[in-house]
């Protein structure tokens, strides 16, 4: 039924092999103390991906100190930041992580403080390939007493798409090579 | 980095759905939690989530204690609702201090826009009346992703949108009340606008910032008030789209402004002067 003495999370997501993965979750530190949590969402990329990728992760939120006392809320990942995306086989960091650390101290009553948003922006993606799976993994400390996250965000993975140069240099040679196509059969037919 | 926290949370997956047969078989009218610490038995502590026409209350087994000093305590609950359509979790700590604080993530995983409201009402231990020092106020503050995607198949962007469902025109509304089965009297301290994103036209989704928004404190309605009640209702598009959402409503002293301690510390330096006068005369 989701109730646990000590902490309390629930982690609603959208697994999609499009390839990304959205997320959203929400969780209450009960104890007394600070306390770590992790979660992990993967989907496998369906068709693999392999060449050239582009990635991006992005976080946003909101922080809840409950008792006014402080909240703090850090990464526990070895990316330094809490969400870090990655790649298998091999679990590849993608390199494109989101969210710094956040804290603010209590003024006696409880608060809410906006968290992000925080993007990775656009990045080279690691590596050729092929991957099969995407996950991501949000790893935080948060402190206790009743302090709260609530989380929503999404990493994704695409291959570097041609861009539309790359187009018109393809359809200018395939023109001049059905012009050179031309010219000959015509050459061939006035002899 | 599979932890144990994620383990259960993949554990308490499986009595939720059980627990909404539960729920829907019963019909149970609106549960409240009544709880006894040091011989006092304090009745109020309740939670619900409505979705659509579809209404979840959140059974006394729910809910710990948190936090207990004489006659009262804090407790705090967490709360899950799965269905095909859509994914809901609530959690919040009531807190007769008081104060109310909250949190909640949906899914809409359905093809269409769907009304959610989420209620949370706790005790007021002791009573409190207004007009007086104590004020209202409420915050609310999280993210919204749009997943980008018309439908399961489509890779084009729809767009997102969350859109208060109260008459206030806000998202949250902490009500006040003498009685459990009295009226609520709304504390005119509503917070969190309506957000709308349009389609990005990405295969890729888009998370946005639901930025801080604050209310108060502001004075309370005049009366003696005895359950301190926040609702927040909203209907959230479909296709995926997530709102996770945290926030608080508490009462508490209205702060002075600094120019209030200035201006008490000047006549009472002006006192000092005119006492001071006569004795030198």
């Amino acid at each position: 039924m989701g109730t646990d003495a000590t902490g309390a999370l629930s982690a609603p997501i959208v697994l999609n092999p499009d390839p990304s993965i959205a997320w959203g979750f929400t969780v209450t530190n009960f104890l007394p103390f600070t306390t770590n949590f992790s979660f992990t969402f993967s989907t496998p990329l369906v068709p693999t991906v392999s060449g050239p990728t582009v990635v991006s992760s992005e976080i946003s939120g909101g922080i809840t100190d409950a008792s006014g006392n402080n909240v703090s809320f850090a990464p526990t990942g070895a990316s330094g930041f809490v969400q870090s995306p990655s790649l298998n086989p091999g679990a590849v960091p993608t390199g494109a992580p989101s969210g710094p650390a956040f804290s603010a101290p209590g003024n006696g009553s409880a608060q809410t403080h906006s968290y992000g948003l925080f993007s990775s922006g656009l990045l080279a993606g690691p590596g050729t390939g092929p991957y099969t799976q995407l996950l991501t993994t949000v790893a935080f400390s948060l402190s206790g007493n009743g302090d709260k996250v609530s989380l929503t965000g999404n990493a994704t993975i695409n291959p570097v798409p041609l861009p539309a140069a790359a187009w018109l240099l393809l359809g200018g040679i395939a023109g001049l090579g059905a012009l050179a196509r031309r010219g000959r059969a015509a050459t061939v037919a006035s002899a | 980095m599979n932890d144990g926290i994620h383990e259960r949370s993949r554990m308490n997956r499986i009595p939720a759905v059980s627990l909404i047969a539960l729920c829907s078989a019963l019909a149970q009218p609106a549960l409240a939690a009544t709880l006894t610490v040091n011989g006092i038995t304090s009745d109020g502590y309740s939670a619900f989530v409505q979705v659509g026409a579809q209404r979840f209350d959140v059974p006394d087994a729910e809910f710990i204690v948190f936090e207990a000093s004489p006659g009262k305590q804090a407790v705090g609950f967490n709360f899950f609702v799965f269905d095909a359509a859509f994914d809901v979790s609530m959690n919040g700590i009531l807190n007769p201090d008081p104060g109310i604080s909250w949190g909640l993530s949906v899914t809409n995983a359905s093809g269409g826009p769907l009304g959610l409201t989420f209620g949370y009402t706790t005790p007021l231990l002791p009573a409190v009346s207004f007009p007086s020092l104590f004020g209202v106020s409420s915050q609310i503050s999280g993210g919204i992703t749009d997943t980008g995607r018309a439908t399961v198949t489509d890779a084009t962007g729809d767009g997102v949108s969350l859109a208060p469902l109260a008459g206030s025109g806000f998202v949250q509304n902490p009500a006040l009340q003498a009685a459990l089965a009295g009226p609520s009297t709304a504390a005119s301290v509503p917070s969190g606008s309506g957000f709308v994103r349009g389609a990005t036209g990405s295969t890729n989704p888009t998370t946005y910032d639901y930025t801080l928004f604050s209310s108060g404190p502001a004075s309370g309605p005049t009366g003696t008030w005895n359950f301190f009640s926040t609702e927040i209702a909203f209907s959230l598009s479909g296709n995926g789209d997530i709102a996770s959402l945290t926030g608080n409503a508490i009462i508490g002293e209205v702060p002075l402004p600094a120019a209030a301690w200035l201006m008490i510390g000047g006549l009472f330096g002006l006192v000092g002067v005119a006492r001071r006068k006569p004795l030198a005369a």
